[in-house]
């Protein structure tokens, strides 16, 4: 049942304080609800672009869109798992060896190999084959001028959108033996008006003759299992499916869709669109319902920008309504940063991790998303919190199951993305007042100050605010080895409904407070975060 | 069921102040063991507001309320917006639903290679209304690039024009450069302001002698050429040259304009005396021999740093009628990357002549600038001697990938002699800015706003070749 409530009411209850209430935090959504079979959405890339960068762009910009928060958030200001994201670095730990596995559970494909239709859509050449143990792959090779490049990226950043929490197929990096592949009797493709024809031998080939030449017949690839359920498309960058009862968050709304900008930036996943999204009619418990996946990371880590040979790619859209009007306007004036990046001397990065200066503040996707457009410092911040949870060991496994070739590129990638995880942690994690993980402990209210626990910067200050904004407490973390990088301040000990004001500074820096709101008396706990009032 | 949340539309019309709430919520708390699903007939969806566990739901946002005027004021342009998409949505949905581009291409191409076409040519400009014609092209006759044409075409500033033509810089692969175009274009108005740089624009009141006066006026010109070259290309992009022998035979009609606008207008034999614009009278007839020559030192025709492009001509009309005269002409223009290769300063000189006895030089022989080759920002023909000189500074920076934004200036004059040019000058001068869409291979368009006399909107794919219209089809 729904109800209406007048405006008097609503503005009556906007102009008041938030306060939580004392239940447990929701940690779990259940957006899993049996639904009817949708229908498969098209993705027709030309009214994707026209809309993205104009048609969708004007009508967006006369509905004068607001800085609306998050709606999918619990009272701790995390987003609770659901059939879009499921909380894995965020909340617990990982092995270096269980976060370069990802989502695999059954290994990579097995010979030999069969090839059964061609690839349709994408900008990389491929075809769908089944291995020895009837598993189906979607097989995809590098660009002939940037050997391991796509293969590489793909698996890295496919292992680091796991880990953050994101539904992503299974992908490896694969070696396939020329010998070990047929093509099946019934292969079939695809033609330009999309009929179906034979798929034959001369489609291999120039699939092949595409991609770097084999080292001893054998093929370097991605192989990225198919996915269980059916194919429904991609999910739209704004608003609702509506034929999905159980999506009832606007897209653009959706905390980790619009975090998903941070950890596009760290890998300069550029390539975010429609197309590179997957919604999956699943069986789960005997109840079927959409799930939805990120997919194809092939043109991550610069590999984008040099398929389209975009010097540009990460710093502008394709068409950016700011920053080339502003260039034209400027006559070439302004030195624009992109124009001073330099090839890193390795095929698979492009330029990618060149830039000194990289300020992920000012990263842009190149086509237009709405949820990064929407993503405000809360949003930011979250994302930017299990980043810097990725620590070095980490990454180095997950780079490992990119098989670079050339060497120093393993330690190449690793630094870059250290140094852009640091580059985050700085812009978004020390946005605002970076506490966490807050608990009562031994009847003080306790936080980690999540900027010194990870190494962002070195020392920090808790202070407890009291009702006139003065500083009421004052507590050092003087490094990430004492006591976790975790402070404590004292609570009301009167039973009741509190709101304890902190905020963290850095020297004269003071960071914006934070609202922990609290049931305190005997039993105190935390009842909610308002991390940005 | 239960109704989904609204929230979204609610914001876009604030001022009804709707909010739509689930009643039924499901918890789960991570430290309680798994509990069996409920049935499916029992809503378990959870409305975001109460998984963050607000005591009250979030009101509407002061924001919300203060954007509610606004947005509501700018429903009625975006409502106007939704009805002009509507068609364009659905008109680029059924394109690619049902492959128009690849059908269209496919029934147009003649290849699967697509580089041999029968093709419509549509063309619009502003000044002069709308071109339609049909055109056969073949871009790859022999496998190294020799390209085959023919064309017609109707409307615009010609009102007939019939091109045949085969270029190859490469015949066969081999280094012999063949150029054969034979075109008959019917232009019913063309403009005409007397011969000289500096005349007075004041009517006399009679048929003037065209050095005396500078004014607008009109006629019509029939043209018949035929041009062949046949030379040699050697080097390769980044230094290329070709030199070669070039043969013209035209042949021309002059007549009354037609279509003209009487009360805005003036007719040529109005203004000038004819006996005194050689050639006009007499339909004439010219054959040509030069010697061409072209050098280019860039590797990329879009977008190109430090270079050096030049091109040069030397020869004249042979005796075998009235006419005789020699003609000379030299293009040099540099490229000067001024930053990070794609901020480039253009250097262009152009110096163009004919030489024999006055009398012998038809009036349409004579250089001429103006248009969008030589001097922008003046109409074509603007002035016209045996002498003339442009010289042009263009700033080209980047925008967008496929986008440049250019400013220039050029400067130009005529004269009966090489020291007129210099002696006495009166400098013309047009000057503006505009876009090129280029890739690095290849400009594709360039638009300019050039003013000079006037405005003027100049649309070519090469605004800095000085010699195109000597040659190329137009």
């Amino acid at each position: 049942m729904s109800r209406i409530l007048p405006l008097a009411a609503f503005l009556v209850m906007g102009c008041g304080s938030a306060r939580f209430r004392d239940q447990p935090v929701v940690w779990s959504l259940e957006d899993t609800r049996a639904i009817p079979e949708p229908e498969e959405r098209e993705y027709l890339i030309k009214q994707y672009f026209a809309d993205i960068f104009v048609m969708r762009r004007l009508e967006r910009a006369l509905e004068l869109p607001d800085e609306e928060r998050a709606w999918n958030v619990n009272a701790l200001e995390e987003v609770p798992d659901s059939a879009w994201f499921q909380n894995r670095l965020g909340r617990r730990s990982f092995t270096p060896a269980e976060i370069a596995r990802g989502p695999d559970e059954k290994g990579p494909p097995k010979p030999p190999f069969t090839i059964k239709t061609g690839k349709t859509g994408g900008g990389a050449l491929g075809f769908v084959m089944k291995d020895a143990a009837g598993r189906s792959f979607l097989i995809k090779l590098d660009r002939k001028e940037n050997p391991e490049m796509q293969t590489g990226s793909n698996v890295v950043v496919n292992r680091l959108f796991h880990a953050f929490g994101f539904q992503v197929p299974a992908d490896y990096v694969i070696d396939l033996p020329i010998d070990q592949l047929t093509i099946d009797k019934k292969a079939t493709a695809r033609d330009e008006y999309g009929k179906k024809t034979p798929y034959t031998q001369a489609m291999l080939d120039e699939v092949l003759a595409g991609g770097p030449p084999p080292k001893a017949g054998v093929y370097r690839a991605t192989a990225s299992e198919y996915l269980s359920g059916v194919p429904k498309g991609g999910f739209s960058a704004e608003g609702v499916r509506p034929d999905d009862i159980n999506d009832v968050v606007p897209h653009q709304h959706r905390r980790e869709l619009r975090g998903l900008r941070v950890l596009a930036a760290w890998t300069n996943h550029t390539d975010m669109k429609e197309d590179n999204t997957l919604d999956m009619y699943v069986e789960d418990g005997g109840r079927k319902y959409l799930r939805h996946y990120l997919v194809d990371f092939g043109e991550a880590l610069g590999g984008h920008g040099a398929e389209k040979l975009r010097l540009e790619d990460g710093y502008e859209h394709y068409f950016d309504w700011d920053n080339q009007p502003r260039a034209l306007f400027t006559f070439g004036l302004e030195n624009r940063h992109w124009e001073n990046l330099k090839d890193t001397g390795f095929r698979a990065f492009g330029t990618f991790g060149s830039d000194t200066e990289w300020d992920p503040k000012t990263w842009r996707e190149a086509y237009p998303w709405y949820p990064f457009m929407a993503m405000d410092r809360t949003d930011a911040f979250w994302a930017a919190k299990i980043i810097v949870k990725f620590t070095r060991e980490h990454i180095e496994a997950i780079v490992k199951e990119a098989r670079f070739s050339e060497p120093g590129a393993e330690k190449f990638l690793v630094d870059v993305m250290e140094k852009r995880k640091l580059a985050i942690g700085r812009a978004f994690l020390e946005a605002l007042s970076p506490l966490d993980d807050f608990a009562v402990e031994g009847g003080k209210l306790c936080a980690t100050d999540v900027g010194v626990r990870y190494g962002i910067v070195r020392y920090g200050v808790v202070e407890r605010l009291d009702d006139d904004g003065d500083v009421a407490e004052s507590v050092d973390i003087l490094n990430p080895y004492a006591n976790g990088a975790r402070a404590c301040v004292k609570i009301p000990t009167e039973s009741g409904y509190s709101i304890v004001k902190l905020r963290s500074r850095r020297g004269d820096m003071v960071k914006p407070a934070l609202e922990v709101h609290m049931k305190t008396g005997p039993d105190a706990r935390v009842l909610g975060l308002v991390r940005d009032p | 069921m239960a109704p989904t949340l609204n929230r979204h539309a609610c914001t876009s019309l604030a001022v009804l102040a709707c909010w739509t709430f689930h009643d039924s919520v499901a918890l789960a708390d991570p430290s309680e063991p798994e509990k069996p699903r409920p049935q499916d007939d029992v809503p378990r969806v959870v409305q975001p507001d109460t998984a963050r566990g607000l005591e009250e739901p979030r009101g509407i946002e002061a924001e919300d309320v203060a954007l509610a005027l606004p947005r509501a004021v700018l429903a009625v342009p975006n409502a106007f917006l939704g009805v002009l998409f509507t068609p364009l949505r659905e008109g680029l949905r059924y394109v690619e639903k049902h492959h128009v581009i690849e059908r269209v291409e496919d029934f147009l191409y003649l290849n699967d290679e697509h580089t041999a076409a029968i093709l419509p040519v549509i063309t619009l400009s502003t000044f002069f209304g709308a071109q339609i014609g049909v055109q056969a092209f073949h871009d790859n006759l022999g496998g190294h690039g020799e390209s085959g044409r023919i064309k017609a075409s109707w409307g615009a500033d010609r009102e007939q024009q019939y091109v045949v033509s085969f270029k190859a810089d490469h015949v066969a692969g081999t280094p012999l450069w063949v150029e054969s175009i034979t075109t008959f274009e019917d232009h019913p108005s063309i403009r005409f302001y007397g011969i000289g740089g500096d005349n007075s624009t004041e009517d006399l009141g009679r048929r003037a002698d065209p050095r005396e006066v500078s004014i607008k006026s009109l006629y019509a010109e029939q043209r018949f050429r035929q041009l062949l070259t046949v030379g040699a290309t050697v080097g390769k992009p980044g230094l290329e040259g070709q030199i070669g022998a070039r043969g013209r035979f035209k042949a021309y009609e002059f007549s009354e304009p037609r279509g003209f606008k009487p009360d805005v207008d003036r007719r040529l034999v109005d203004v000038y005396d004819t006996s005194k614009i050689v050639g006009y009278d007499d339909e004439p007839i010219v054959s040509e021999l030069e010697a061409v020559a072209n050098i280019a030192l860039r590797d990329a025709t879009g977008k190109s740093g430090h270079a050096f492009v030049a091109e040069a001509y030397g020869g004249g009309a042979l005796p075998f009628r009235d006419y005789r005269y020699a003609q000379f002409g030299a293009s040099v223009t540099g490229f000067i990357d001024l930053f990070h290769g794609n901020r480039l300063l253009v250097l262009r000189a152009v110096y163009q002549a004919v030489a024999g006895p006055t009398d012998n030089i038809p009036f349409v022989e004579l250089p001429s600038l103006g248009g969008p080759h030589r001097l922008r920002g003046y109409p074509l023909h603007r002035f016209r001697d045996e002498k003339a000189f442009v010289g042009t500074v263009e700033y080209q920076y980047p925008v967008h990938e496929y986008l440049a934004g250019t400013l220039f200036c050029d400067v130009g004059e005529v004269s009966q002699n090489f020291e007129g040019l210099f002696d006495h000058p009166s400098f013309h001068f047009g000057g503006g800015g505009g876009l090129i869409v280029r890739k690095k291979d290849k400009v594709y368009l360039s638009a300019e706003i050039a003013g000079g006399e006037g405005v003027q909107v100049v649309l070519t794919t090469d605004p800095l070749r000085a010699f195109a219209d000597r040659d190329d089809l137009l």
